[in-house]
């Protein structure tokens, strides 16, 4: 995948997942209703190709107007990854050269593949984490678990266990799948089924749509290391 | 607008440290006061705040998946519950009880038929969930004032 074609993906996927967050928030406190109906406007513009670069900065003063609105992250994650693409797309289409895109959308690239690994190391060296018990407090007790109904995963000590080693292992061992893109589609499919057994269980819709909207990103960082590779 | 760049460079340069440890997890409480006078509610008046279903349907998930606003608001809350233990100024304090305030307006419609009697006030406390051993344990963090059931600056 070429940079111009990672680029206009990451707006369109982007765009997606900005209109499915602003119809939420249109239905919520008259005072947040405005920027969002601003952002769905904005998005509707990406995905048409109208003057991506003037939209991506507008798109940016938007996410600092909804910062300031919410004193943070109104969604943890899924928020700061948006304003990550965000910012990033912005600054794409401010850099003089095609190399100084390069380095902006590498940066991209190199923290969506931090969100993974850096979360598989901060857990795996946690004992908790590593017995099983971690993820066994997350259902017994915290804010997530969507229904009583999935608290009652509590109750299966074991494949908690073995659950907790399958995502730590999935997450360390992702930067691995930028040797080759078939390990990579391969890589990707399987932190797709990730997120969405995290929205299943946690009803966490948004991180689906954000992370997949980076996922270009990661496309065209290994067909631009590939070569690197193969010397 | 420095503020907002401030905020925003937790975005730029982000931890990406997912559920590393498991904290001890908010709850909201809710209980009706009739006066806004200081005692604290009986035991008994305390309601959790948006409790989750028994389950839900595949339907229901389908739908979430593209339209989740309930969901996500409540994990906003629990967010702002954490972020008014850390000393987060008075905005936490007010966004949850803008969003508690609403809550109570939609109950109160829906009850109108079965004329339930109003109360005037509510409180709300922070109860954090956490384990010790084998049993879980519950905290009293922080108990609100009592704020009117009706503010119109809110609408």
């Amino acid at each position: 995948m070429i940079l111009d074609d990672a680029i206009r993906l990451t707006e369109i996927l982007l765009s997606v997942a900005l209109i499915q967050q602003s119809l939420e928030h249109l239905f919520g406190l008259p005072d947040e209703r405005p920027h969002y109906a601003l952002r769905l406007i904005l998005a509707a513009l990406l995905i048409a190709g109208v003057q991506p670069a003037w939209i991506c900065a507008a798109l940016f003063v938007n996410a600092l107007l909804i910062l300031r609105r919410f004193q943070g992250p109104y969604n943890g994650g899924s928020d700061l990854l948006s304003l990550l693409l965000i910012t990033a797309l912005c600054a794409v289409h401010l850099m003089p050269t095609a190399r100084w895109q390069e380095y902006v959308f590498g940066y991209l690239a190199l923290q969506v593949i931090f969100s993974y690994f850096k979360s598989g190391w901060s857990k795996v060296v946690q004992a908790d984490w590593r017995s099983g018990r971690a993820l066994r407090d997350v259902f017994l007790f915290s804010a997530y678990p969507v229904s009583a109904a999935t608290r009652g995963w509590t109750g299966w000590p074991r494949l908690l266990c073995a659950m907790s080693w399958a995502v730590i292992l999935l997450e360390l061992l992702f930067p691995l799948a930028l040797i080759s893109q078939p390990a990579l589609v391969a890589a990707l499919a399987a932190m797709l089924l990730f997120h969405l057994a995290n929205f299943v269980l946690f009803g966490f819709n948004r991180f689906v749509w954000v992370w997949v909207a980076a996922y270009p990103s990661l496309i065209w960082l290994q067909a631009r290391l590939e070569p690197f590779w193969q010397g | 607008m420095l503020h907002a760049l401030k905020l925003l460079m937790p975005a730029l340069f982000p931890s990406w440290r997912f559920f590393d440890v498991i904290a001890p997890s908010p709850r909201i409480e809710v209980a009706m006061v009739d006066t806004p006078a200081l005692g604290e509610p009986d035991e008994d008046a305390w309601r959790t705040c948006r409790p989750a279903p028994a389950r839900l349907g595949p339907m229901d998930r389908i739908v979430s998946f593209f339209w989740n606003p309930h969901w996500n608001e409540t994990l906003y809350l629990a967010t702002c519950a954490e972020r008014l233990m850390q000393d987060a100024g008075e905005h936490p304090g007010r966004e949850i009880r803008r969003r508690l305030r609403r809550d109570l307006a939609s109950q109160r419609d829906e009850s109108q038929a079965a004329e339930e009697p109003r109360a005037a006030y509510f409180r709300f406390r922070l109860v954090f969930v956490s384990r010790q051993g084998e049993r879980l344990r519950r905290d009293v963090a922080y108990v609100s004032p009592a704020y009117p059931t009706v503010d119109p600056q809110d609408r």
